[in-house]
């Protein structure tokens, strides 16, 4: 071991230029790796937005034909929202009903005209849809048992209420001839990505009005839930939790409507086949680079076996055995590639922090990168110092003593 | 100690089979101070090869200190060369870039001992040289004398059993020369059994007995006389 110590000391030069070759290398990766990671989380982030565990469950009215004599209606009653809730669907932690307006109504504050997204919820609809309230208060159960006229607003609504110089909470929103007085403000949220993609319609988000179901019911004179937002107990259970529902819905209503769930599963999955893709392409970018720098270990043990040659056929001469003079070797080769991919490890790291920095991405540290990092610069070290130290100790000593 | 009977060494050139040693046998007992005389070609290096087991014989015996050498392993091999035998070689053979002491506890690596054992007993083997204060001076720092003396050191450190050495004053000035023959002479009043291969007469005539190789064979195989008279 200090045997190879001291002689990868003695060609600096050369043993400089493989150990930056594996640094690279191990930062290519590192920053691929860093980078995908970044992305991942950054729309993974944006996929939390709705709710990871999302599930939105109505009517399929695909299959809807009046000339067949189909049923009217949306099928979703507020009594069965109130059964699900009760006693259903044990793979379900949390549920809110969603009413749209049957018809567009004027929305407007003083003389501003407002086209927000207006939609009748239940208490439960900011923790499923993973809302959080900047400002004021959420929904309460009296709130909607009540149909209190009373509305939470998106702080892209806020924004217009305070460039018309009014403090949103405790303002009047009139919807029609009804006023809603706005007691809270939800918090921005971001799906600039999955927006640029086209995955979901940029009026949105921000710029909701969100009002007791209830409320909205009773404007409209309409007794019916247009859609289900449901939360699973966790990821995995969604598509559990959907096939509940709709079977429940479908036994409460004899069968007379059929139901479609929507859950974020697809998504997730389309954004780790994104990531997959391109980390893999990056990936395999980067594994080119720390092959050619394990080839110029390679390369660089194969001419300093040959220089060493005399030094063998002593160290031989000596006492050393085969298996001594096979292990200084791999062990030489071994130490180049670690020391490399120490360097490539702080250099990666360096970039990683230096790019999320740049981009927003969120830097995640990963210990087991670090890990396989180091894990793959000694392991093709000891792959790149095998060949060379195989033929180093295949050399008889007397030739090996011989060698000019 | 060391016996060899009817050892033959040859090399397959091409699909030639070509003889380098024939039917060698002789015996050296320990103690003594051996010289292998013969001009380049006649087989003394692989003689000396043999007989420190860097090569193996094609056929004969070859009992060292009565073990049977042709039917060890090479590990068997190195652990002898470890422990018994000592190494001097015309070109030094040094490590440039490492000191005179790094240089001579070479072998003690192989044993395992620590590196503190190592240094002292690497010193104690300079010492015997006369190169105790050169113990930090790298191979290119020293006259070829005294690498010479460091390599002497390299092969006494283990405190071996023989000392074999290949033209160890053919690269060495006469003044150098000397200095080498008196550690030899040195050694070889301290009971070192030692071979020393040469061509030159007057480094045999240091020895107790010259063998003579030609061909393969050996010539002749004397005793001399008082030598110190030769060499004055």
């Amino acid at each position: 071991m200090e045997q190879a110590l001291a002689s990868a000391m003695r060609n600096k030069a050369r043993t400089f230029a493989s150990i930056v070759g594996v640094a690279i290398g191990i930062c290519a990766v590192m920053a691929v790796s860093a980078i995908s990671k970044g992305g991942y989380y950054h729309i993974l982030g944006e996929l939390k937005t709705f709710g990871l565990n999302s599930i939105w469950v109505h009517r399929d009215f695909s299959k809807f034909d009046p000339g067949k004599g189909d049923p009217a209606g949306t099928g979703i009653e507020n009594s069965d929202y109130l059964a699900i809730n009760e006693h259903c669907c044990p793979s379900i932690s949390r549920i809110s009903p969603v009413v749209h307006p049957p018809r567009d109504s004027t929305i407007r504050f003083g003389q501003t005209y407002l086209k927000p997204s207006l939609q009748g919820v239940g208490v439960d609809y900011l923790g499923v849809s993973n809302d959080h309230i900047a400002q004021g208060r959420g929904f309460i159960e009296h709130d909607i048992i009540s149909a209190k006229q009373i509305a939470i607003i998106g702080p892209q609504i806020k924004q217009e209420l305070l460039s018309a110089g009014v403090e949103p909470i405790g303002a009047h929103i009139r919807v029609g001839e009804y006023r809603y007085t706005i007691v809270g403000v939800v918090e921005e949220k971001s799906r600039s990505f999955l927006e640029s993609i086209g995955s979901v319609s940029k009026t949105g988000v921000n710029n909701r009005i969100l009002v007791p179901y209830t409320a909205l019911q009773k404007q409209f004179s309409i007794y019916e839930i247009n859609m289900l937002h449901v939360e699973s107990k966790q990821l995995e259970l969604a598509q559990k939790a959907a096939d509940e529902i709709t079977a429940f819905l479908g036994a409460r209503h004899s069968y007379k409507y059929p139901y479609v769930s929507r859950t974020m599963q697809k998504y997730i999955h389309t954004t780790d086949n994104i990531v997959g893709t391109v980390s893999i392409i990056g990936i395999v970018g980067a594994a080119m680079s720390l092959i050619v720098s394990i080839m110029g270990i390679i390369n660089v043990m194969i001419t300093s076996v040959l220089e060493r040659t005399r030094e063998i056929g002593l160290r031989q001469a000596v006492g050393a055995r085969k298996k001594d003079i096979l292990v200084q070797f791999i062990f030489e080769a071994m130490l180049m590639s670690f020391i490399g991919g120490v360097l490539g490890l702080f250099f990666g790291l360096i970039i990683s922090v230096i790019l999320s920095k740049i981009t927003g991405l969120p830097l995640v540290p990963s210990s087991s990168v670090i890990a396989l990092a180091i894990a793959v610069s000694i392991g093709l070290g000891v792959l790149a110092g095998l060949y060379p130290a195989l033929r180093a100790s295949k050399i008889p000593p007397v030739e090996a003593l011989r060698y000019e | 100690m060391i016996s060899l009977q009817d050892v033959c060494k040859s090399y397959a050139l091409n699909s030639d089979v070509v003889p380098i040693l024939k039917n060698i046998s002789l015996d050296i007992k320990a103690g003594e101070y051996v010289a292998i005389v013969g001009p380049s070609g006649s087989g003394k290096s692989t003689l000396l090869h043999i007989l420190g087991m860097l090569d193996r014989a094609s056929s004969g015996q070859y009992h060292f200190f009565g073990k049977d050498i042709r039917a060890c392993s090479d590990d068997e091999l190195a652990e002898m060369r470890r422990y018994s035998i000592g190494f001097v070689f015309q070109m030094f053979n040094l490590m440039p870039r490492v000191s005179a002491w790094e240089n001579a506890e070479l072998s003690l690596i192989y044993q395992g001992l620590t590196k503190k054992r190592r240094k002292a007993m690497a010193m104690e083997a300079l010492e015997n040289v006369g190169l105790a204060d050169y113990a930090n001076y790298k191979p290119s720092q020293m006259s070829g004398g005294m690498q010479q003396r460091v390599a002497i050191a390299r092969a006494l450190v283990s405190n071996p059993d023989v000392v074999f050495a290949d033209e160890p004053t053919g690269s060495l000035d006469s003044k150098s020369g000397q200095d080498v023959l008196e550690i030899f002479k040195r050694l070889h009043s301290m009971d070192k059994t030692i071979v020393v291969i040469t061509h030159d007469e007057k480094v045999a005539q240091h020895a107790d007995r010259v063998i003579g190789i030609r061909d393969g064979e050996i010539e002749y195989d004397r005793y001399t006389e008082d030598n110190t008279a030769l060499t004055a």
